[in-house]
């Protein structure tokens, strides 16, 4: 049964409004979308240059931080195929602190018994000064038993570089014929906030050759030198998409320093760090205790070896990682760079600013658009739309939406979303401000329209008739 | 850096032959400016240069450099442990019996200018390259005990075992062990080990009868209670030769007349049996008489390099870099 109060209701929904008040409805939508785009590339712009300073970094900071924590929460139980080999017991050898190379070589040795994939040196070769050398007396035929060795094992075997790079590929090593061995292995400072969640995959260092011309030459990290992977063959819609610049791979950054230092970065998923530490497998003090090493079963085929300081690592070689309270020895970061560029499973893509930009305008359109479709098509109705009412309801969605699939399934879309907090205040602020100006606008219209009317039409008197 | 004991002569003309331990590619010296009472004028490899008391006291003298006065007045050259004044002659230093050491690593340099250049370049590269990223991997492991360095000679009556002070609250166990005998020679355990240093008669005793015992060579063991980690230094003590040649030393510098040539001469003393800690000190005492010389400054980084004084050694880089007129590079 329908009662008399609906009934009238009914008819009031179905009787036309005149046609004055349809065109001054069609008018408002005009109005509102045009206020809505204004509203977008404001927010958008407030958003980007928002991100830019100390609270916008803390913001990201926190992001970071909850996107590795659901990654860590959340990871699987695959192997990783990486085994990170602790020389903490390797004693001091000199007044110098350097890793004795005949205890390295023994190391090399005894876990290269077992059919490897690769090996990775996390220990730092840069020559100092003006020296060829770290250590003259023994780098050069450590080097060679290297590059012997690096024949046997795929050819990946890297030993790590850091501040010599900029002394051109001829020193970087001492020798040029050594430079196949050398992969770079610094981490990037957090930017003044937080612990960074990218590593480099690549640098490009200028230096000045011996007949004085500036010459650039790229070294990989350690991660890209032992992971060795190619870029993958896109699809037509990888490549749409990458020239849109919403989701590039697999280098996601590339920061220019003011000396032009290219930084190729990616985004690492520090998911496994804690698994790659229980993992870690202490090399004996002694060499007569290195064959323990081939009967262990950690070290099983195609497994990946980084060879670094872990338990006793020096403060300076300790870095905060994302989505973890404690600070890890830098081997443990490169392990963790090596496991995200070893599967494509495990990469992570970062948006960027181009790619958010559009991101943002778009979830942006997707609110306000259909309200003012949904107004079009009532437009004929006595009862408006209740726009107001509909905007909080899609905002939300869209924020609970964007923060489940965005934020709590980052595991699954492997999208590392770092700016989802200004995403989601922007989102509110958007819903807040369009309100506002509509109500705003309409009186603000009127009155900007009578002043140009004074100003340009005559004044109308009735004499004037 | 041992060597053999002589007469008080010999010695004294070897101190400053083999103090410099000259770095590759450089002269050893034969004397030392000492005093300068004249417009002197000195002429090494690199030409002519007007010298004075204030910047080059304590200035090695290398084989064919020479000084000569250009006015009234004198200088004074320490020459082995002599003292010798100069008027109005030129004074050339003489190769004597000591020959120039070989060169080490010979190095072709690319042209000095493009040398320099790329230096700066490489410095200021490196300087954008920290700015941004710091090295994610290990040199290896530090050394946590200072004193004694490794393989270095500790003088038993004066030993002092020095570590890097914990900057958190601990205790550590301290030990010294013989080669093959399984209970240590001494321990010490619950030593505080924000402290950094440990100085016990009971470790002189114990280290002292060891070597009556006719052994030198020891092993320092340092514990962290909170750690499973311990660090092991091998050194030697001086045997009681040494003991008794370093004391005879000692006594002919003691009675040497310029303050400069006695702590230079125990500082060689001292040194050249590996007595690092304690050149390192002498050192010090000659740099405070003169505090310009290029050449003292270098050597008394090399001794607080051996002594594991790091801070010292960067301090003493400083004031090699803001010496005023700079120090020569005296690679001839």
């Amino acid at each position: 049964m329908v009662s008399k109060k609906q009934k009238t209701q009914r008819r009031s929904y179905d009787s036309a409004v005149p046609l004055k008040v349809q065109r001054a409805r069609l008018r408002g939508i005009k109005r509102d979308f045009l206020i809505g785009v204004i509203l977008t590339i404001a927010l958008i712009t407030g958003k980007d240059l928002f991100e830019k300073t100390r609270y916008g970094g803390y913001l990201e900071d926190f992001a970071r931080d909850w996107l590795e924590y659901r990654l860590a929460i959340n990871r699987d139980g695959r192997p990783t195929k990486i085994v990170v080999v602790d020389i903490s017991n390797f004693s001091p050898v000199a007044k110098h602190p350097y890793t004795s190379r005949t205890m390295l070589r023994h190391l090399i040795e005894a876990v290269s018994t077992r059919p490897l994939r690769s090996i990775g040196l996390d220990v730092n070769f840069s020559t100092e000064n003006d020296e060829p050398f770290f250590v003259p007396d023994e780098d050069p035929t450590f080097f060679n038993y290297c590059l012997k060795k690096k024949k046997e094992i795929n050819g990946l075997l890297f030993v790590g570089i850091s501040n010599s790079v900029v002394r051109g590929p001829e020193k970087a090593l001492g020798s040029i014929k050594y430079l196949p061995l050398a992969a770079y292995i610094d981490h990037p400072n957090s930017e003044g906030f937080g612990a960074s969640a990218e590593m480099d995959e690549s640098i490009e260092v200028p230096h000045i050759s011996d007949k004085g011309g500036i010459l650039y030459h790229s070294y990989p990290s350690l991660a890209a030198a032992l992971a060795n992977q190619q870029k993958p063959k896109e699809s037509w819609l990888a490549k749409w998409i990458e020239l849109t610049h919403l989701v590039p791979y697999p280098v996601q950054e590339t920061a220019t320093d003011s000396f032009n230092i290219k930084h190729s970065r990616f985004v690492v998923d520090f998911s496994r760090i804690d698994d790659l530490e229980t993992g870690a497998i202490l090399a004996p003090a002694a060499l007569k205790d290195f064959e323990s090493l081939k009967t262990d079963n950690r070290l099983g085929d195609n497994v990946n070896v980084l060879i670094g300081r872990g338990e006793d690592a020096d403060d300076s070689d300790r870095f905060a990682v994302p989505g973890h309270t404690k600070h890890y020895p830098g081997v443990f970061l490169h392990a963790c760079a090596l496991y995200t560029l070893l599967a494509k499973e495990n990469r992570l893509s970062l948006m960027t600013t181009w790619g958010r930009r559009w991101f943002d305008a778009v979830v942006s359109f997707l609110i306000f658009f259909p309200i003012l479709m949904l107004r079009w098509y009532y437009n004929s109705r006595k009862d408006e739309v209740a726009a107001h009412r509909l905007n909080k309801i899609l905002t939300w969605s869209a924020i609970v939406f964007l923060f489940v699939v965005g934020v709590w399934m980052v595991n699954r879309t492997r999208i590392f979303w770092e700016d989802f907090p200004l995403v989601m205040v922007a989102l509110l602020l958007h819903s807040r401000l369009e309100h506002d100006a509509e109500t705003v606008a309409p009186g603000l219209v009127r009155r900007l329209r009578s002043a140009w009317h004074a100003i340009v039409l005559p004044r109308h008197t009735p004499g004037n008739e | 850096m041992r060597v053999a004991s002589g007469s008080p002569g010999m010695i004294a003309v070897l101190v400053l032959a083999i103090t410099t331990r000259a770095p590759a590619e450089q002269k050893p010296s034969i004397a030392m400016l000492d005093r300068i009472a004249c417009a002197a004028v000195l002429t090494d490899g690199q030409g002519e240069h007007h010298i004075s008391e204030t910047s080059h006291l304590g200035r090695y003298l290398y084989v064919g450099d020479s000084v000569q006065c250009n006015s009234a007045g004198f200088f004074t050259v320490l020459l082995g442990a002599e003292q010798k004044e100069i008027k109005k002659r030129t004074f050339t230093a003489k190769a004597r019996s000591i020959q120039p050491q070989p060169a080490q690593h010979a190095r072709v340099q690319p042209a000095p200018y493009i040398a320099t250049q790329q230096r700066e370049f490489e410095k200021l590269a490196d300087r954008a390259l920290r700015f941004h990223n710091s090295a994610a991997g290990t040199r290896g492991r530090s050394l946590r005990i200072i004193s004694p360095g490794p393989n270095s000679v500790v003088w038993p009556e004066h030993f002092v075992i020095r570590w890097v002070a914990e900057t958190h609250p601990g205790k550590i166990a301290l030990s010294i062990h013989a080669p093959g005998l399984t209970p240590p020679l001494w321990h010490a355990d619950g030593v505080d080990g924000t402290v950094g240093s440990l100085d016990s008669s009971d470790l002189h005793r114990a280290i002292a009868s060891y070597r009556e015992s006719g052994s030198t060579d020891a092993l320092l063991t340092l514990e962290w209670r909170s750690s499973t980690r311990s660090f092991d230094v091998p050194f030697s003590l001086l045997s009681p030769e040494e003991d008794k040649n370093l004391n005879n030393e000692l006594e002919i510098w003691k009675q040497a007349e310029n303050e400069l040539l006695r702590a230079v001469g125990r500082a060689y003393s001292f040194a050249s049996r590996g007595l690092f800690w304690d050149a390192a000190h002498e050192y010090e005492e000659a740099l405070k008489l003169a505090p310009h010389s290029c050449d003292l400054v270098k050597e008394a980084m090399a001794v607080e390099e051996q002594a594991n004084h790091w801070d010292r050694v960067q301090e003493l880089d400083a004031t090699l870099k803001s010496t005023p007129g700079g120090c020569p590079d005296r690679n001839r």
